[in-house]
């Protein structure tokens, strides 16, 4: 069997090199990494936009039954029957009051 | 050995190249309908409805306001259970009346009809209000769904319901005004709907990063109208006991302010219910008061005399000597209402003996081109521009048209037609000192933006200030001393004028039947209100005197401490 000669590096460049290599490499799996965590992160918080919107929906339903209540309460003719019911009238007659208009002198 | 390997390289490499070009297929060839029907899968696009705006009253309160409504819809071919069974729970909570035995069957074989077609969707029942969707919820049925779809409430019931008009759907099933307010200011009522679509996951649930476009609806903007409610239940109220009392067939009133044309209040019978407006005839979405035509008879009086006065061509005190007795004009006789003939009656008394003769005398001297003219100037024969759909203007005659005997009996307010709002706007004109206003029942456009107003419209002088004052010195004395004086309320200063107008019935006038009215202000110098009551055939009596006057009066006892009018001194 043949073997190649091989000359020995310098002991200087051996420690160098592979470190750089390795500093980059892990930069980018790191930012892979978190680019990969950020979208998952994303991608769930849909989940969390369902839930905000399913609980807008409900606070809209109970303020437009609210706003039904107020409409409902503000009707005249149901306050007049419900005046009725307690028993106030109108008045069966008017009694107009005549006043003389009194001015104060000027100085 | 290495024949094997070289067997398991070509076979390695070969399944690589099928890999290789299925991935080709699916992703290259096939790319663009895949990814066109992930997109229908993942997208969702819908429309966001946009909240119709409410009509307020003139103290802010509501006519008409958006609600809660429901569609309750069937997936018939998701139903499980017996579709007679589901009928029979559900028809008694559609029903209005669960123990109408007739109704309910009738109800149940509708549902279970419906329920039984080869659909996938079926609806069932439309604007159910909140409670009996949750009823209906409770029973759990499978295959039975809720759609919301915003509803009208009216708190007022079915008040003011002509001239409200209703919310009913067009031909692509979305909310359309009809009649009145709703279909006059449907486009600014309706607002425009939004829009959203956005890429959903399997759940529904929105994915983030992916495509979205929202455009946000533009909510329909409320109408603050002049419309005040006393006022109008008032009206409602009175013009229901004297249908009753009289026995009239309809009936309408009116109420305005003369002074700007604000419309405080209108009624009319028969009407309907806005809400339920599919249970009812469309003869009765129609407003009478502005899509009706009539025949005024005697109130039309006024008019001719007013432009008679300010033509200069009769003064107040003006003698009529042709009013000893009935009339010949061409091959008919003019006579006056109960034959009673009044020689050399002054122009006043012409009004308030509401004498056909001595207004035929009027009708003379005016001549058929300034009376046309005139009748002109005050709107007759033209729209009046009322903010309500639906107004009709029906044509009076052309000047070189006339004959002597149009002439005669357009003088009394026979052979024209107007429409009741035409009436009113024409005699405000006369209680605003000769002024002619639009009548206006929209008072401000309500935005979130702020209120913009909508200004009253002035249409000009139609008569002299002089003319306005005297025939309102006539009205008051027709008021106080015609026909009507013993339904006149004593001390309060009204001027007003009774008409009792033939029905016209194919080329000749109707013996019997009337169209009666009263239209009068108060105070005649310092008019709060200027208001028509106008009962048509009524039983109890053909005479405005005897009814459509009382009915005024009746209305006007609750108008004048509410409008603060004390009498006379």
């Amino acid at each position: 069997m043949k073997f190649k000669k091989y000359k020995r590096k310098d002991r200087k460049f051996r420690f160098r090199l592979p470190g750089i290599w390795m500093m980059f490499w892990l930069v980018l799996i790191l930012f892979v990494g978190l680019q990969v965590f950020s979208a998952v992160q994303t991608l769930a918080s849909g989940g969390e936009i369902a839930e905000l919107e399913k609980k807008e929906a409900e606070l809209l339903k109970a303020n437009r039954e609210l706003q039904e209540d107020l409409v409902k309460s503000s009707s005249l003719s149901q306050m007049s029957e419900e005046a009725d019911e307690l028993g106030f009238t109108e008045p069966d007659t008017i009694i107009y009051l005549g006043t003389d208009d009194f001015v104060a002198k000027l100085p | 050995m290495l024949l094997r390997l070289k067997i398991f390289t070509v076979l390695f490499l070969a399944s690589f190249a099928l890999l290789i070009a299925r991935l080709f297929y699916w992703q290259i060839y096939k790319g663009d309908d895949l990814s066109v029907q992930a997109r229908q899968q993942y997208t969702k696009g819908q429309s966001i409805d946009a909240k119709r705006g409410d009509i307020l009253s003139s103290d802010g309160t509501w006519l008409a306001a958006s609600g809660e409504g429901w569609l309750i819809f069937a997936e018939p071919k998701r139903i499980t259970g017996d579709p007679e069974e589901i009928a029979n729970e559900l028809a008694p909570l559609f029903v209005e009346d669960p123990d109408d035995r007739k109704s309910l069957l009738v109800e149940v074989d509708r549902l279970k009809d419906l329920m039984t077609r080869d659909a996938f969707w079926v609806p069932l029942k439309q604007r159910v209000d909140g409670e009996i969707k949750k009823n209906v919820e409770v029973l759990g049925i499978e295959g039975i769904g809720f759609e919301f779809a915003e509803t009208r409430v009216y708190p007022e019931s079915s008040s003011a319901a002509q001239l409200l008009g209703f919310v009913g759907k067009d031909d692509q099933g979305n909310n359309k005004g009809y009649s009145g307010l709703e279909g006059y200011y449907d486009l600014t009522l309706s607002g425009k709907p939004g829009f959203l679509s956005r890429e959903s996951d399997a759940f529904g649930n929105p994915i983030m990063l992916g495509s979205s476009k929202e455009v946000l609806p533009i909510g329909g903007v409320d109408l603050l109208t002049h419309i005040d409610k006393t006022i109008q239940l008032t009206i409602e109220e009175k013009l229901s006991d004297a249908i009753e009392n009289y026995g009239a067939k309809s009936g309408i009133v009116v109420v305005m302010n003369p002074k700007n044309g604000a419309i405080t209040g209108m009624a009319s019978y028969p009407s309907y219910d806005p809400k339920n407006y599919f249970d009812y005839s469309d003869e009765l979405f129609n407003n009478p008061v502005v899509s009706s035509t009539y025949e005024p008879g005697s109130v039309f009086k006024i008019i001719v005399m007013a432009s008679a006065l300010d033509a200069e061509v009769v003064e107040p005190d003006t003698r009529c000597d042709i009013c000893s007795g009935p009339l010949k004009v061409d091959k008919y006789y003019i006579r006056t209402w109960n034959d009673e003939y009044h020689p050399d009656s002054t122009m006043t008394d012409v009004v308030v003996h509401s004498d056909n003769v001595g207004m035929t005398f009027v009708g003379n001297k005016l001549g058929p081109d300034k009376l046309h003219d005139y009748l002109k100037s005050f709107g007759i024969g033209q729209p009046t521009g009322v903010d309500l759909q639906g107004e009709v203007s029906p044509k009076i005659r052309d000047k070189n048209e006339w004959s002597v005997v149009d002439l005669a009996t357009a003088s009394f307010g026979q052979g024209v037609a107007v429409t009741p709002i035409q009436m009113v706007r024409a005699a405000a004109a006369i209680a605003n000192d000769g002024i002619m206003t639009t009548p206006q029942v929209v008072d401000k456009v309500v935005t979130d933006q702020g209120n913009q107003d909508i200004k009253p419209q002035e249409e000009g002088r139609v008569i002299s200030k002089k003319a306005a004052n005297q025939i309102t010195a006539m009205m008051v004395e027709a008021a106080k001393n015609g026909e009507a004086k013993w339904t006149h309320r004593s001390g309060f200063g009204v001027a007003g004028k009774t008409g009792t107008a033939q029905i016209p019935i194919e080329g000749h006038y109707d013996e019997e039947k009337t169209i009666a009215s009263f239209i009068g202000f108060a105070p005649y110098d310092d008019p709060k209100f200027i208001m028509l009551t106008t009962l048509r055939e009524p039983q109890s009596s053909p005479w405005a005197s005897e009814t459509a006057a009382p009915l005024w009066y009746s209305i006007a006892e609750e108008f004048f401490p509410y409008f603060g009018i004390h009498p006379e001194k």
